[in-house]
């Protein structure tokens, strides 16, 4: 027995030394599901998942939605006193303004700061790979400069940082002049558009990643939005007194932004690989359906059900009722009534943009009364199928078309030399002769002075990119923000009264209710006889004995599920309008109380008079 | 530092056999009857063996053996002197006071009289008098210090117990469980039948022998074991039928017509208006008859009362337990098997449980025992503790279709799409098609063994090696039907997910225990190591494409698409060495030291250590000479304590950053991307540290009638483990920090007195209560604030402050002055958010500005400055009083708990009052709501008069608001303390009446005891609140306590139940 009690005892002892060899070791835990940052950037197909991931975060539904909403081609469809109504009639206030694009432009920043930092140290085992490595920094770049820009063109001075956060020595940053931010952004791009590859060299796939010709669009952009107006205040004093609508200081500086611009957009139209298609339906048609073409440079991709937030097709798609075969899409951004009779006759934009008609329960295409008009260029019914979701549709978000290229030329052009240059005048016109279908003789005189010209460009930005998410930032680096909006909220109280300018349009009109009967329908816009006034009940009679429906456009019935809006001068949604627009404030975002909460450096930092 | 691991022990050669062997024999009894399984052993060794059956024993000693002691639960223990006595005929005493009953601490036992620590207990025989489905409702309000707040009224629903207030500000503030020694993730694993007592360890000089995990306390629980002795099966069950207590008011017919009335007339939309509800807008008279029309269309229409019939169920729960149990002086077995099945008061909601248990121990020889005890459990919660959605459609749910359905249509129907023609945004899914067409089960099975040999080595020292293991599989699923509108738009049908989880857990203590008394010094020492290693994975899989008929789940291969896919894996270990010195000096003096070293892998290296000592020591004054003979004080101690405990309880992998698994879309394809999650890496993350102040008082007079143990702590927590937000412009939204630093102080009693004690009929009262005081000492790099939605943690002050606005009534018709041309004006000088540049009525929603701007023309303005400290979720104090009468064979035991000056945020009100959406129903409170329509003209009235006419009640604070839509997002979105309500509460929790059937006639059926009883949960509570019920939570931290997020309602229950042995 006694033996036994030792040799027990030894054994624990025994047992208790091994298992305890080494406790350095056996606290020694690598993560067994993940990679870190060292095994990130141990290769270059590991670093490229890395740069992807990047793009992830370059876009965000708010873009379009509740930060670019409310211009004079979109307004708010959401009923009154909802959040996305107060932004979008620039009821702002801090504890409102959303903060998601925000947080998702600085993880974009993040990211492509860490790729950036290794990128660097990398280097390739051959020619090609160093050209791949190359090509990888370049799109880091790229993707920085344009999420800094979009923080710039909403909330002006914003925290910038152009090393990881790890590398740093505070996480806590506070607002930085946007002009040090855009001349950061520049420097980024011109260092993208030397490290990227051309669009034709195949080294990318499709625009859903940077190119050299889009990165140098992006380029002319930043530069445009660098040279222009912004809502400034004195970054010292904070006081409500230095609040102005102004443009940076330093004259020479600007003009250099315009050259900049003038000078990208050249590179890209003389490489000649991108083209305007020769029809407007043709780009948006190829958009739904995933399809690529020489005319959209860079679209945020969005596929399958893990890469699908942007809602695009159905946040700002036309109305399909959810029986229909395209299912539920319930747009929440209108176009504004007007928008209809801005484009001249014959201009095919229109109808493309703006669909003036919804789908039923039983797939009918039933014509909008005016105020339900909603936007066409993401329809569902162009589509090849439902997508992902009816909230994820498959359809990519198009960062740059060759027809804003053409346009920046034109504006940058007239800038730089007070007065529309031959080539601004024929940029201009590309843009509009494929908008009246290549016919030449419809589009009218191109102006010829600086003013008169720079007014075309304004109102061609409108026609031509509307719904694209850039109009509101657009009309504040023109200045013209606010006189904008009053005059947009004026017409559309004079179409609700029929009066100036739209004393004459249709108070009614006749149209036939067909059915859809599948995906890629081909169907436009639907067709109507417009009447002045109510017809007489002959008139009536014929027409619904030759199969014609009549529509009372001011307060007929839209196409149910979609909401009724009458366009009435004491309807609700007219009344308030636009009703928190205020000059020198409504141009810029306020921070929200979250990221002040969260940040003590932009403590004492809110925008004055928020 | 692992040097301190490989220690090597050196036993000294002393022999271990003895000469001179002397054989004793002896019968114990409690008078009257033998007692079988009494200990009987020679004192200050391990030497001894168990009474049998008929409560003889023999025993071997030697000459150096001088005393032999007996001790028996619930007897008093008795040591003789050997001398030349060699037969023994030993008569027990029951146990009179508490003070020998054997107290288990970490990593041992002790009696409650050498205890130097705050540890507060509860046995198993108290568990029993009471039905109860966990262990942590069978220590609620029983004990000081100990807050136990179930998170909501659903079966299986998540308990958080706090110790102390917690030492942590975001993180889990749950204490550590310790289940026969084993390191165990929670309670709901242990059946409450198989608990021999549950020790709650409160202060560091006694949690810190757990060192880095026992900060927030540490629940010790000990599960019975088998008894010498004659067989015993004894079975337990109840039946139990619960109801919900309090519905919410909500707005009849009539009311609720009339509220969508005036909110589509305010959007313009009364066209849609008409289609629901009737009438015809061409009618000249509609506007002006519009009342009318309402009262004698929906007047006296009582509705469909959406939340009877969806909770109005009465839920049937039933309990049964059986256990066997037996052995002789060597072997003692147990064998425990419980079986519990709980209906929810909501369809599809349910809760089972299968619990296991077998333990067995034996005495291998003199030296030598072994003992191995293993629980299988396997638990189902059917739907989940989280009401979410079906309370939420229930409240919303049109209490009448109007002119467009039935009664019976709304029932019965998903009528979204057809609400949707009218309201585009509707989505107040019919709750009862919504509940049923979701199927959630979620299955939890649990393994547990646990094998330790003990060996003595010497008589003074044993040695301990317990190995632990323990399995944990979780299968969840769900399953949709996927006929509701959300479902078919984001799945097109059907849907179902399949989760499985398994963590796997191995721990293995080794420990050395020394007991030497010389004289009157009396020491126990110990000395032990522990090794925890753990891992867990989990996969889960997301399917939709199913075809019309299907299998659902039991055949995904029918699924076309899978919709979401993740798997994980992660590893943590831990190594630890620990002793405790315990020395007492003649049982007046008592110095408890201990010590303990952790090494934790979820740190980074250089991080990974921390140290962890205590000292306490306590003076039992009534054992001094002075105080001998004294007729007062059966027990007087006074104790002192100071420790350092840790808390390592963070994710794994936070000092690195992960790159995850990400997807971007490319040529319509989703490619894999690598990026960085939501969460920062911090590589300095380090130990969370919290030191301990503890003073206490034991005392118990008049022959331990009355007896009180009371104490005064202050915790102070350093380091503090955050998930701490940081600014989004880092891209990222948070990262593990070592921030701030909290106080907790408080004092605690729970005083026992028998009120009445005679022959046949006693009466003893049990009162607790604990007073915390929580501050904060310091936040991250100097911070001075941080906020966690309703709540701002502020340095200086407690938590659990909430902040928000004051809310400070409505703009009433005094705010105004008309105008010639009949519109009003808002006066100067009233206060008016900040920038808003929509219109202003009466009846809109004020806040009171405190920051004290003005607006360009000098009005005051609110906005986000105006935010303030508006209330606090912790309470003054909360307590329990359990008064037990026993009159004969009946006992009854009526069980109070209560909670005194907490807030509690209503976020139900918030949510359900509006306006918010068309054609959505709201709580009663709002047809107490500012009138802004005139009923005479079914119009907006805009003569202030008028409005004043209307609404005599304008000058209420806490008036509602009108339905105007700028209340839209004031009323539904914004935190004031008009959601804010006194969360008091005084509950009679249970109240208990049992009869013990007299022996006399059991025994002629050859029954041991039995006993039956009937309960009654939940009683009564006397609140103000006027949500469900104020003892809510929405997380298990700090900053979830009192937060009533949907809460599942508790319900009231009656219980019948017996227990019966043989």
């Amino acid at each position: 027995m006694k033996s036994l009690y030792k040799n027990t005892l030894y054994l624990i002892i025994l047992g208790l030394a091994t298992c305890f060899v080494s406790c350095k070791k056996w606290l020694d835990m690598p993560n067994p599901s993940a990679f870190d940052s060292q095994t990130t950037f141990a290769t270059v197909s590991a670093a490229e998942m890395a740069v992807l991931g990047a793009y992830t975060k370059t876009f965000n539904r708010d873009i379009y939605y509740r930060l670019g909403d409310g211009n004079d081609a979109s307004i708010s469809s959401e009923g009154i006193g909802g959040s996305k109504w107060l932004l979008s009639n620039f009821e702002y206030s801090s504890a409102l303004v959303p903060s998601d694009t925000y947080n998702s432009m600085y993880s974009g920043i993040e990211y492509s700061n860490v790729c950036i930092s290794h990128l660097k140290e990398m280097k390739g085992k051959d020619e090609a790979e160093q050209k791949k490595i190359n090509m990888l920094l370049g799109e880091c770049y790229a993707i920085r400069a344009m999420s800094y820009f979009n923080l710039v063109r909403y909330w002006g001075d914003v925290p910038y940082r152009t090393i990881p956060v790890a590398a740093d020595t505070s996480m806590y940053s506070s607002r930085v002049s946007r002009d040090t931010i855009y001349d950061g952004c520049i420097a980024d791009l011109q260092k993208a558009v030397e490290l990227l590859p051309w669009y034709s060299e195949g080294m990318i796939t499709t625009p859903e990643r940077f190119s050299k010709n889009s990165a140098y669009g992006i380029l002319a952009r930043v530069a445009l939005y660098a040279a222009g107006y912004s809502l400034r205040w004195d970054l010292n004093t904070y006081a409500t007194s230095s609040v102005k609508l102004a443009k940076r200081a330093d004259a020479g500086r600007i003009k250099q932004l315009y050259q900049i611009a003038a000078d990208a957009c050249e590179k890209v139209i003389k490489q000649g690989e991108n083209t305007l298609l020769p029809s407007f339906e043709t780009v948006f048609r190829n958009l739904v359906q995933g399809k690529f073409d020489n005319e959209t440079m860079l679209e945020y991709g969005q596929f399958g059900n893990d890469v699908n937030g942007g809602g695009i097709g159905y946040t700002n798609g036309m109305f399909t009722n959810s029986s229909s075969i395209y299912k539920k899409a319930l747009p929440l951004i209108a176009a504004i009534p007007t928008l209809w009779f801005d484009y001249e006759p014959g201009d095919q934009r229109r109808d493309v943009s703006i669909a003036n008609y919804s789908v039923t329960a039983d797939n009918e295409r039933q014509l909008n009364p005016y105020g339900n008009n909603r936007i066409g260029k993401f329809r569902a019914t162009w589509m090849l199928d439902n997508g992902a979701a009816v909230n994820k549709r498959n359809i990519d978000w198009p960062w740059l078309r060759y027809s804003d290229v053409l346009l920046m030329y034109a504006e940058a052009q007239n800038e730089l030399y007070n007065g529309p240059t031959s080539e601004a005048k024929d940029a201009l016109a590309e843009v509009r002769i494929r908008a009246f279908g290549g016919d030449k003789n419809k589009i009218g005189e191109i102006p010829g002075s600086y003013a008169t010209f720079k007014s075309a460009i304004i109102e061609e930005r409108k026609l031509e990119l509307a719904f694209e998410g850039l109009r509101r930032t657009d009309l504040v680096r023109w200045g013209v923000l606010y006189d904008t909006i009053i005059a947009a909220r004026k017409n559309v109280l004079d179409m609700a009264g029929k009066t100036g300018r739209y004393a004459d349009v249709d108070a009614y009109r006749a149209y036939k209710l067909q059915k859809a009967t599948d995906f890629n329908d081909p169907v436009v816009a639907v067709p109507f006889i417009g009447y002045k006034a109510k017809p007489s009940q002959t008139v009536i009679d014929s027409l619904s004995a030759a199969g014609y429906t009549l529509l009372d456009m001011f307060t007929g019935d839209p196409a149910a599920g979609a909401g009724d809006f009458p366009l009435e001068s004491t309807a609700p949604w007219v009344t308030g309008l636009f009703e928190g627009a205020k000059k020198n404030k409504m141009e810029i975002m306020p921070l929200s109380d979250g990221m002040i909460d969260d940040n003590p450096g932009l403590q004492g930092q809110q925008a004055p008079g928020y | 530092m692992c040097a301190a691991f490989c220690f090597s022990w050196i036993v000294s050669g002393r022999g271990f056999a003895q000469n001179n062997q002397i054989s004793l024999t002896g019968t114990v009894s409690d008078g009257t009857a033998p007692l079988s399984g009494v200990n009987v052993f020679v004192e200050g060794t391990s030497k001894g063996v168990f009474t049998d059956q008929n409560g003889k024993f023999e025993l071997t000693v030697t000459a150096t053996d001088t005393q032999l002691s007996f001790s028996f639960v619930g007897y008093q223990k008795q040591t003789v002197i050997i001398g030349n006595k060699r037969n023994f005929n030993i008569k027990l005493e029951p146990t009179e006071d508490a003070l020998n009953d054997v107290v288990v601490i970490g990593y041992g036992t002790s009696q409650k009289k050498d205890l130097t620590g705050s540890i507060a207990t509860v046995s198993g025989d108290d568990i029993k008098q009471v039905p109860v489905t966990t262990a942590a409702e069978a220590i609620t309000g029983k004990m000081p210090g100990v807050n136990v707040v179930t998170q909501s009224g659903a079966p299986g629903a998540d308990i958080n117990v706090v110790i102390r207030g917690g030492t942590s500000i975001t993180q889990s503030i749950a204490p550590l469980y310790i289940v026969d020694g084993f390191e165990s993730g929670d309670l709901t694993s242990i059946d409450a039948n198989d608990i021999e007592t549950i020790t709650v360890l409160k202060d560091a000089s006694a949690t810190a022998i757990y060192g880095a995990r026992g900060s927030n306390g540490v629940v010790v629980i000990t599960t019975k074991s088998g008894k010498a002795g004659k067989t015993k099966i004894s079975y337990d069950g109840y039946v139990d039928v619960q109801k919900l207590t309090r519905p919410l008011k909500l707005l009849n017919p009539q009311q609720y017509v009339g509220y969508q009335y005036a909110y589509q007339l305010l959007q313009g939309k009364l066209k849609d208006w008409v289609t629901n509800f009737g009438g015809n807008l061409n009618d000249p008279d509609f506007y002006t008859n519009a009342s009318q029309y309402i009262q004698s269309t929906y007047g006296g229409n009582p509705g469909i009362d959406w939340q009877d019939l969806v909770f109005g169920d009465a839920a049937v729960m039933q309990n049964h337990s059986l256990s066997m149990s037996g052995g002789n002086a060597k072997t003692k077995f147990l064998l425990n098997g419980n079986f519990m099945n709980q209906d929810g008061i909501l369809a599809k909601h349910g809760y089972q449980k299968y619990n296991l248990r077998f333990k067995i121990n034996h005495q291998i020889n003199k030296k030598v025992s072994v003992d191995f005890n293993s629980n299988f459990n396997e638990r189902k919660v059917q739907g989940g503790g989280s009401l979410g959605g079906a309370l939420r459609m229930s409240i919303l749910q049109p209490p009448t279709g109007g002119i467009r359905f039935t009664d019976e249509q709304l029932i019965t129907m998903d009528l979204t799409d057809s609400m949707r023609k009218t309201d585009p945004q509707y989505d107040a899914y019919n709750p009862i098609i919504f509940n049923n067409t979701n199927t959630q089960i979620s299955k939890r099975r649990n393994f547990t063994a646990n094998f330790g040999i003990n060996i003595d080595i010497l008589n003074n020292l044993s040695w301990r090696t317990q190995g632990s293991y323990n399995w944990t599989q979780t299968n969840s699923t769900t399953w949709n039907d996927g006929v509701t509108a959300n479902v078919i738009e984001a799945h097109g049908g059907p849907y179902g997910s399949i989760g499985n989880a398994e963590g796997e857990a191995w721990q293995i203590t080794n420990t050395l225990t020394w007991k030497q008394t010389y004289g009157l010094h009396h020491i126990t020492a110990l000395l032990g190591q522990q090794t925890n290693a753990s891992q867990s994975s989990s996969s889960s899989n997301t399917y939709d494409g199913f075809n019309e008929n299907n299998f659902g789940l039991n055949n995904i291969s029918m699924a076309t698409n899978l919709y979401a896919k993740s798997s994980g894996l992660s590893k943590a270990r831990t190594v630890s060495a620990f002793g405790r010195v315990m020395y007492n000096y003649d049982q007046r003096y008592l110095l408890t030291a201990t010590l303990r070293e952790d090494g934790v892998s979820k740190f980074a290296i250089g991080h990974q250590w921390g140290a962890f000592p205590s000292m306490s020591a306590a003076w039992r004054i009534s054992q001094e000479k002075f105080m001998k003979g004294n007729g007062l004080f059966d027990d007087l101690k006074l104790r002192a304590g100071i420790g350092t405990t840790g808390n390592s309880n963070i994710d794994n992998y936070m000092y690195v950053t992960s790159y995850g698994a990400g997807f971007y879309a490319i040529n319509n394809e989703e490619v894999s991307t690598l990026v960085p999650g939501g969460t920062l890496a911090n590589p300095l993350v380090q130990w969370e540290k919290t030191s301990t102040k503890d003073i206490g008082l034991d005392a118990a007079i008049l022959n331990n009638r009355i007896s009180l143990t009371a104490d005064y702590y202050n915790n102070e927590s350093k380091n503090l483990l955050l998930k701490a937000s940081i600014p989004t412009s880092t891209g990222y939204s948070d990262q593990y920090q070592n921030i701030g630093a909290i106080r907790n102080s408080g004092f605690e009693f729970s005083l026992n007195t028998q009120n009445i004690k005679s022959k046949n009929f006693t009466w003893t009262t049990n009162l607790n209560m604990s007073f915390n005081r929580s501050k904060v000492l310091s936040l991250a790099n100097g911070n001075s604030t941080y906020y966690s939605g309703a709540f701002v943690v502020q340095v200086g002050k407690p938590l659990g402050q909430f902040y928000g606005y004051k809310y400070d009534g409505i703009y009433t018709t005094d705010d105004f002055t008309q105008n010639s041309d009949g519109t009003y004006s808002l006066n100067d000088g009233v206060a008016r958010e900040k920038g808003r540049t929509a219109q202003i009525k009466p009846g809109d929603i004020k806040l009171k500005p405190t920051a004290g701007n003005t607006d360009d023309n000098g009005n005051p303005v609110w906005s986000a400055d105006d935010r303030t400290v508006i209330g606090n979720s912790s309470p003054d104090f909360t307590g329990g009083m359990t008064n037990t009468f026993s009159y004969k064979g009946f006992d009854l035991s009526i069980f109070m708990n209560f909670s005194y000056g907490n807030q509690v945020f209503n976020e139900n009100n918030q949510r359900f009052l509006g306006p918010r959406l068309p054609n959505q129903n709201a709580l009663a409170i709002m047809d107490n709501r500012f009138r802004l329509i005139d009923p005479s003209t079914g119009k907006e009235s805009t003569d202030l008069a008028t409005l004043a006419a209307l609404n005599p009640g304008q000058h209420d604070p806490k008036a509602v608001w009108s339905v105007n839509p700028q209340n839209n997002y004031n009323g539904t979105s914004v935190f004031s303390d008009y959601f804010l309500e006194n969360g008091s509460f005084l509950r009679i929790n249970t109240v208990t009446l049992g009869y013990r059937f007299p022996r006399q006639f059991l025994n002629r059926l050859k029954i041991q005891g039995l006993r039956i009883y009937a309960t009654v949960h939940n009683l009564h509570t006397f609140t103000k609140y006027t949500g469900y019920d104020p003892e809510v939570a929405s997380s298990d931290g700090v900053l979830g306590n009192g937060v009533d997020d949907s809460a599942y309602p508790r319900s009231r229950s009656f219980v019948a139940g017996v227990n019966l042995s043989f």
